[in-house]
């Protein structure tokens, strides 16, 4: 205990006297030098883009009942236990549910209200109207604090969810997460069924008690090359889109699986083949098909692509988020992110919470006006 | 540490070492042959293909109370360091983006000047790049472009078309939506043609038909994106190609983006971790 004791001392000390001199290569270092001691407490150095301000973070050790339901809230990072927003664990799939996090009571009033007056505050300036995530950092998650793979990605749903309640109340009109991309079927096989196992538990649990889509009035897109799915799942998917069409609320975008290159190429194809028919009509219907075969290639325009991606009717995001701290886009919505501001907070997605969404809307609107101005430039251009 | 052993030489022992191996110090021109690295970077984890958007010309300008074609000026300078670096760290492509679609829009006089300063660029580094082995391509809507430049750029094309140390790619009046739309055109116009179904239309089919992969074969994909000047946005620079790369942000204007600044983005490249969506066990 002792040993282990001074070990973290040590471990905090170096943390310390470190942590203003650190550029990469330090941190690097200390990454090395961290790992060989036996410390009872995970360390995390997330090396952020910026490597002026790399971040070391200390994680209490899992307890060793920690597996039980009843003290799995420990799991959830501290915004979100005041909240007692229950976990889902393997072991009890019963005590969590989207609509439990439409709470009531007492502290939940309060928190509503304050919550509403920091939206409020907020609405002075320029609000976004599109928000897209890129939900990164489940498996880091699950590894630091040594739980189930699957676990993280459970944390990240209600993380999901959550932050919808939060957009939903903010007023932002459209959400796209990047949930699954075409590189990731190259993951292990068990890790991609496990994947699909949650997706259709999670849109069948939806279909079935509808308070959350209820409450948002929302409408649910599945965007990407939905034949790539196995059967269960898209079925499950076309459902609920299907079952949504009609809502006007939040528009609640899924991407999966997603590549936007292969969008793109959809697109195209879809353009192509378009033009191809309205050609032959033409040639059918009249003799001058000569006349329009010149014309027709040169009217390709921005607006025709635009058409025929996924998002169609959606404008482009505002603000593109990227958790835990990697500035990569990693093929998502490469066509509608020209003008879009991209965040990477260092959080991990499933400790994605209110307050670093307000941090995310202050930076937008602080960013607002150049981006208009070139916006408008982009326009006129256009 | 300093790559200065060939691989002939023989090990230096005790008593050679102070005779043998002249040391040269950081800060010494590099030599032709070796790419000298400073001691933080791995020769290995360089990226091949760096991309820049050269942003902050104007504001740099206006912060000395200076005209804004001293911007540029200055900013050409920057340019010039940057390719210098780049040919001494063994970086293989590097692009750069000039002067985008939106830009057009800017004041007539300024417009001017950027062609200008285009044309006497270019005209003046063509021997250096040929001593170099400098590749130059010009990637963009040539159309809009004032003749004299087209001639310019176009004769520079060929002229280096045979060298083979460093790819650089200037995208002057190019927008990444453009580039996707004219290669989409290209596709149509070759399906009416009857030179391609619609089906067979794939990712590595489109990536041939956009403009960098006729400037540049091997290497369309930046490794590494440098946005300057603090703006945190793509501007329609390679959008495509810029799906997998890495992003890095920082506030310096471009014309006081140097050595130090260039050698902190390539130490943030090497400390990323590059998945592509898979996932390392």
């Amino acid at each position: 205990m002792v040993r282990a004791a001074s070990y973290e001392a040590g471990a905090r000390d170096s943390v310390n006297h470190h942590q203003s001199t650190l550029n990469t290569g330090h941190a690097l270092q200390l990454q090395r030098i961290l790992r060989e001691l036996p410390s009872r407490w995970s360390w995390h150095v997330a090396l952020t883009a910026n490597p002026r301000r790399p971040r070391i973070r200390f994680l209490p050790p899992p307890t060793p009942t920690a597996r039980s339901s009843s003290s799995a809230a420990e799991f959830l990072p501290l915004s979100r236990r005041w909240l007692r927003l229950p976990l889902l664990t393997p072991q009890d799939p019963k005590t969590e549910k989207p609509e439990e996090m439409v709470t009531t009571g007492v502290l939940a009033s309060l928190q509503n209200f304050l919550r509403k007056c920091l939206i409020a505050v907020l609405s002075y300036g320029p609000m976004p109207k599109h928000i897209a995530f890129i939900m990164d950092g489940n498996r880091r998650y699950a590894k630091f604090r040594t739980i189930q793979q699957g676990t993280g990605h459970r944390v990240g749903f209600s993380a999901l969810i959550a932050s919808l309640l939060y957009c939903y109340e903010m007023g932002v009109k459209y959400t796209t997460v990047y949930a699954f991309s075409i590189d990731n079927f190259k993951r292990d096989p068990s890790e991609v069924q496990s994947l699909m196992q949650l997706m259709e538990e999670k849109i069948n649990e939806l279909l079935e008690n509808r308070s959350v889509i209820n409450k948002l009035n929302c409408k649910i897109n599945f965007w990407g090359n939905l034949e790539l799915l196995c059967e269960p799942v898209r079925l499950a998917a076309e459902k609920l889109m299907a079952s949504t069409a009609g809502n006007t609320g939040l528009v609640f975008s899924v991407c999966m699986p997603y590549n936007s290159t292969s969008e793109i190429v959809n697109a195209v194809n879809g353009l192509c083949k378009e033009r191809r028919e309205m050609l032959q009509r033409e040639h059918t219907g009249d003799c001058n098909g000569h006349a329009a075969n010149n014309g027709v290639h040169s009217e390709i325009s921005v607006a025709d692509l635009d058409r025929h991606m996924y998002s169609a009717g959606c404008p482009d995001p505002d603000i593109v988020i990227r958790t835990s701290g990697e500035t990569r886009l990693s093929n998502f919505l490469l066509w509608q992110t020209t003008f879009s501001h991209l965040q990477n907070p260092d959080p991990l997605w499933p400790e994605f919470s209110f307050r670093h969404l307000v941090w995310a809307i202050l930076q937008y609107q602080r960013a607002y006006p150049y981006i208009e101005q070139y916006r408008e430039l982009a326009k006129k251009q256009l | 540490m300093l790559l200065s052993h060939s691989p002939a030489s023989p090990a230096p022992s005790r008593h050679t070492r102070l005779l043998q191996l002249p040391c040269p110090r950081a800060g010494a021109a590099p030599a032709p042959e070796a790419a000298l690295l400073p001691g933080v970077l791995r020769a290995e984890s360089l990226p091949r293909h760096v991309a820049v958007v050269m942003d902050g010309n104007a504001r740099w300008a206006r912060a000395r109370g200076l005209p804004s074609a001293a911007g540029h000026e200055a900013g050409r300078r920057a340019l010039e360091e940057m390719v210098r670096l780049s040919r001494a760290w063994g970086v293989r492509a590097l692009t750069a983006f000039a002067f985008s679609h939106e830009n057009w829009s800017r004041p007539r006089v300024e417009v001017e000047f950027l062609m200008g300063l285009f044309e006497r660029a270019i005209h003046e580094r063509v021997s250096e790049f040929l001593r170099e082995g400098i590749r130059l391509r010009v990637i963009g809507d040539s159309s809009r472009l004032p003749v004299s430049l087209q001639k310019t750029a176009r004769e520079a094309e060929e002229a280096t078309r045979n060298n083979s140390q460093l790819d650089l790619t200037l995208a002057i009046s190019y927008s990444g939506r453009m580039d996707i739309v004219q290669a989409c055109r290209s596709l149509a116009q070759k399906v009416h043609d009857k030179l391609l179904m619609p089906e067979d239309i794939d990712e590595s089919l489109f990536a041939v038909e956009l403009e960098t992969g006729h400037a540049n074969d091997e290497l369309p994909c930046p490794d590494l994106l440098i946005r300057t000047s603090g703006e945190l946005r793509l501007s329609n620079f390679l959008l495509w190609q810029s799906a997998y790369s890495e992003l890095f942000f920082t506030d310096t204007l471009w014309p006081d983006f140097g050595e130090d600044d260039y050698l902190e983005a390539l130490v943030s490249f090497q400390s990323r971790d590059r998945r592509f969506g898979a996932r390392k066990l």
